[in-house]
């Protein structure tokens, strides 16, 4: 009896810690800092418009295995912080805006603006370096991507 | 004998051998019988082999067994009985059925990590259980890709 008492003590015990490192904290979230990119993609080699920059070898790579464009260029960068519970709006060209809403253990909302209309509104908890990458079809079978990436502290 | 024996051909002491045997037919019998009666050398042959023959079969030494006949019988009967029967070999049922499903698994695991297939202007290279993709009633697609570290949102024209 004394064996199978301390056994369920162990097992409980187990339980107990796991159930405190796996569930999400209820601490006041910290300010998160994103990277927030519009990027456009084509197969084409280099694009008309010279103040487009060709995307960071690693992004590229990442959106190369997902998607079937060849190049893929940045056309707005930008980097936003995000407080609990606060919204940010981000600009990334005249017909594009994103908003950035931190709701607590609940993750974030993210607006997504075309031309003053909204267009998708998603519910993301970032897991550690994934981003969120909203994206549709562009004229002449090219495409627009908007990337949010949580940055690292 | 010996000169008996050079002097006829094979076929003659072989017909003579047979006829002594009782393998020939009557009408060979018959022939062989009268040939015998008008040569004297394939009868003094004929004789010769009787003879052999005779003391062959009288002098022939027996083999005794120890044991009785269905003793003897019976031992290898029982030893046939005893011998172990090869059982065909089966594989326990978890192998049996594990590997086959194993095996499909892996075969869908290879295929769909070279697998591409089409979603409205895109193409997914993810292998299937990363992609937990889902439709909206917006007709936007979202998706996550678990080896490149980001969620989709596929937006159809239309609706920006």
């Amino acid at each position: 009896m004394r064996v199978k008492l301390s056994v369920s003590r162990w097992i409980l015990a187990a339980v107990l810690v796991a159930f405190l490192v796996l569930s999400p904290s209820d601490t006041v979230a910290a300010e998160t800092k994103f990277q927030a990119r519009l990027v456009w993609g084509t197969d084409e080699m280099k694009p008309e418009n010279p103040n487009l920059k060709e995307i960071d070898a690693k992004t590229k790579e990442k959106l190369k295995a997902v998607f079937k464009w060849k190049n893929y260029f940045e056309v707005e960068t930008q980097t936003v912080v995000v407080g609990p519970n606060e919204l940010k709006k981000v600009k990334m060209s005249s017909k594009c805006e994103i908003e950035i809403q931190e709701l607590g253990k609940d993750g974030f909302e993210v607006k997504l603006f075309g031309e003053g209309k909204l267009t998708k509104k998603v519910k993301q908890v970032f897991p550690t370096g994934d981003c969120l990458v909203l994206a549709g079809d562009d004229k002449n079978s090219n495409a627009w991507l908007v990337m949010l990436c949580p940055l690292q502290k | 004998m010996r000169s008996l024996l050079n002097k006829m051909n094979t076929d003659q002491i072989l017909k003579l051998q047979a006829y002594l045997d009782n393998e020939v037919s009557s009408g060979e019998a018959r022939r062989i019988a009268n040939w015998l009666s008008r040569d004297a050398e394939a009868l003094q042959l004929f004789q010769e082999l009787k003879e052999i023959k005779a003391a062959m079969a009288e002098n022939e030494l027996t083999v005794s067994v120890p044991e009785s006949r269905d003793f003897y019988w019976s031992k290898i009967q029982r030893g046939i009985e005893s011998a172990p029967v090869a059982r065909p070999t089966v594989a326990p049922w978890w192998f049996r059925i594990g590997l086959p499903f194993a095996a499909a698994l892996a075969t869908l695991a290879v295929l769909m990590s070279v697998t591409t297939f089409d979603l409205p202007s895109l193409r997914l290279r993810s292998a299937v259980y990363e992609i937990d993709g889902s439709g909206s009633d917006d007709g936007s697609i979202t998706f996550h890709s678990q080896s490149e570290g980001m969620t989709v949102v596929w937006i159809p024209s239309g609706q920006y």
